[in-house]
């Protein structure tokens, strides 16, 4: 999934991508509104953060411009202002959420999740139940989410946690070494390092294997990469 | 209704429509008859006539009209400033809190990449301490400075899960200081403005983990009766000196220096607590207390 992303503070611009990126989504940034619609018209991104105080077009007009033609895109406003009548204004332009700064990163993150969540189930409304088997765990790709066999707790998934389970599961028995999972799961234009794939590894273990230490799901193949074997 | 309004409406519409139309001219032309029927009495005629009482009307009209412009363009000035101050406060909660939001966000993403480094998680732990400081007092001047214009959301909320939150918030701080966080929540649920108490709650928290940081513990309830709701947050530390107890409440006053050198703040946390407490139809109280300092919010 591609997220536009327009702020014009670079800082932050540049946080949010990270954190974007880490959670599975390719990123175009956009410093000012007009950018922004461009980088709409041109690269048809899939979701949009988009700042209200920003130079040439604020983000009200850029929402309303965009929502009169799409009116299904996901689009989530930033902004300092906290007054209730600025936040009903978002919303009733057509945002999906609003994010009051200043924010850290577990709030980004959930925000995003589930909007993304509720976007991808609207739009696979007959596949939304879909899911795929790994050791014990059920694996919902749609509902960004999965479940332990027998239990109701549910383990939130990152866009990006499900890309990795899903190739795994695609091509069980086989080794993914690292540069195929960096491919497909953080995209070819990035270019990570390579410790960025076990450390993430790593953490997607500590949520979804029953001993992270003896891993059943995702194995490590020492010098080649990762597994899941399927019995 | 706005005081500039109510008098716009009065002296260009009401009087001068009363003035123009018939019912004021008869009413005004009795009031004469009577008038002129006392001084017929004393033996003298001012010889009024309709063409008098007429005009008579015409610049008691133009009189009232003028104080009435004079209250709308007051009114209009008025409305200016107000949108200036609007637009300022903005503007600077814009400016302030684009630097806090940037180092919430990078103090977080180098958690993230140090999370093996304990001692650089440390020195980032208190990174992330002021930064959180810095963010309630920016919070505290914009709400000041929102005064009278503050809109409430309320909305029923968990109080004990709210209470609870917020609190643990506070846990790394009191831990630093050996202050135990004793929770006795039984409200339940209540509307309200979550934004508002959560921001009365850190305020009288944040008082205890400034002014009463020698204390061993810091108690907090709730409890519900008769549909209110009642909050006290109380402390074991040195407690407020009876001189000062009548003005915690008003702005910018900030105790002894004893308690105050040193302890960053600039007066106005419980004195926006009180405004926030009132606007939620709520009150903020001083509770006499054995040992260390009590308040209570009630609503």
């Amino acid at each position: 999934m591609k997220i536009l992303v327009a702020e014009d503070d670079a800082n932050i611009l540049n946080a949010l991508c990270e954190i974007f990126e880490n959670e599975g989504f390719d990123t175009l940034k956009a410093r000012n509104g007009e950018q922004a619609l461009d980088f709409y018209n041109t690269e048809k991104p899939d979701f949009i953060c988009l700042d209200i105080m920003m130079p040439k077009i604020n983000g009200y007009d850029v929402c309303k411009t965009i929502r009169q033609t799409n009116a299904n895109i996901p689009i989530i406003f930033l902004s300092a202002k906290v007054e209730e009548s600025d936040r009903v204004i978002g919303l009733e332009l057509g945002a999906d959420d609003y994010i009051i700064k200043p924010f850290g990163v577990r709030e980004v993150v959930a925000r995003i999740r589930a909007v993304t969540r509720r976007y991808m189930q609207a739009s696979n409304a007959n596949t939304v139940d879909d899911f795929f088997v790994m050791d014990d765990l059920n694996v919902y790709p749609l509902r960004l989410k999965a479940r332990r066999m027998h239990q109701q707790d549910e383990i939130e998934l990152s866009l990006r946690e499900v890309k990795i389970l899903q190739l795994l599961f695609d091509r069980k028995n086989e080794v993914i070494d690292r540069d195929t999972l960096l491919d497909y799961c953080w995209g070819e234009h990035i270019m990570p390092e390579s410790r960025t794939v076990d450390q993430h590894i790593a953490n997607l273990r500590k949520r979804v294997e029953k001993d992270p230490k003896n891993p059943a799901i995702i194995t490590t193949v020492h010098g080649a990469g990762y597994r899941f074997s399927a019995v | 209704m706005n005081k500039h309004l109510l008098f716009i409406l009065v002296f260009i519409i009401i009087i001068p429509i009363i003035l123009m139309n018939g019912i004021g001219y008869t009413l005004i032309q009795c009031a004469s008859d009577c008038f002129q029927g006392a001084l017929l009495n004393t033996g003298e005629n001012p010889d009024l006539s309709r063409f008098y009482y007429l005009a008579m009307m015409k610049a008691l009209s133009i009189y009232f009209l003028c104080v009435g412009g004079y209250f709308l363009i007051a009114h209009l000035r008025l409305v200016g400033s107000t949108k200036q101050k609007v637009s300022f406060i903005n503007q600077v909660s814009h400016e302030l809190k684009t630097p806090l939001t940037n180092l919430r966000l990078y103090i977080d993403l180098l958690k993230n990449e140090l999370a093996d480094d304990s001692n650089a998680l440390k020195k980032i732990g208190i990174l992330e301490q002021e930064s959180t400081r810095l963010d309630r007092l920016v919070r505290n001047i914009l709400l000041f400075s929102y005064g009278q214009r503050l809109t409430l959301n309320r909305q029923d909320e968990d109080i004990d899960a709210l209470i609870t939150r917020v609190a643990q918030s506070f846990r790394p701080l009191f831990d630093q200081q050996a202050i135990e966080i004793q929770l006795d929540c039984q409200a339940g649920h209540a509307s309200v403005d979550r934004g508002v108490l959560e921001q009365v709650l850190v305020n009288l928290i944040g008082n205890v983990e400034k002014y009463a940081s020698d204390g061993d513990f810091i108690n907090i309830t709730a409890r519900k009766k008769e549909g209110q709701v009642s909050i006290t947050v109380q402390d074991d530390g040195p407690g407020i000196p009876d001189h000062m107890k009548a003005h915690v409440f008003q702005p910018f006053v900030r105790g002894d220096d004893r308690l105050t050198e040193g302890v960053s703040g600039i007066g106005i946390g419980l004195t926006l607590c009180v405004n926030l407490m009132e606007a939620h139809n709520g009150v903020l109280r001083l509770k006499e207390s054995d040992h260390g300092t009590c308040f209570e919010v009630i609503f």
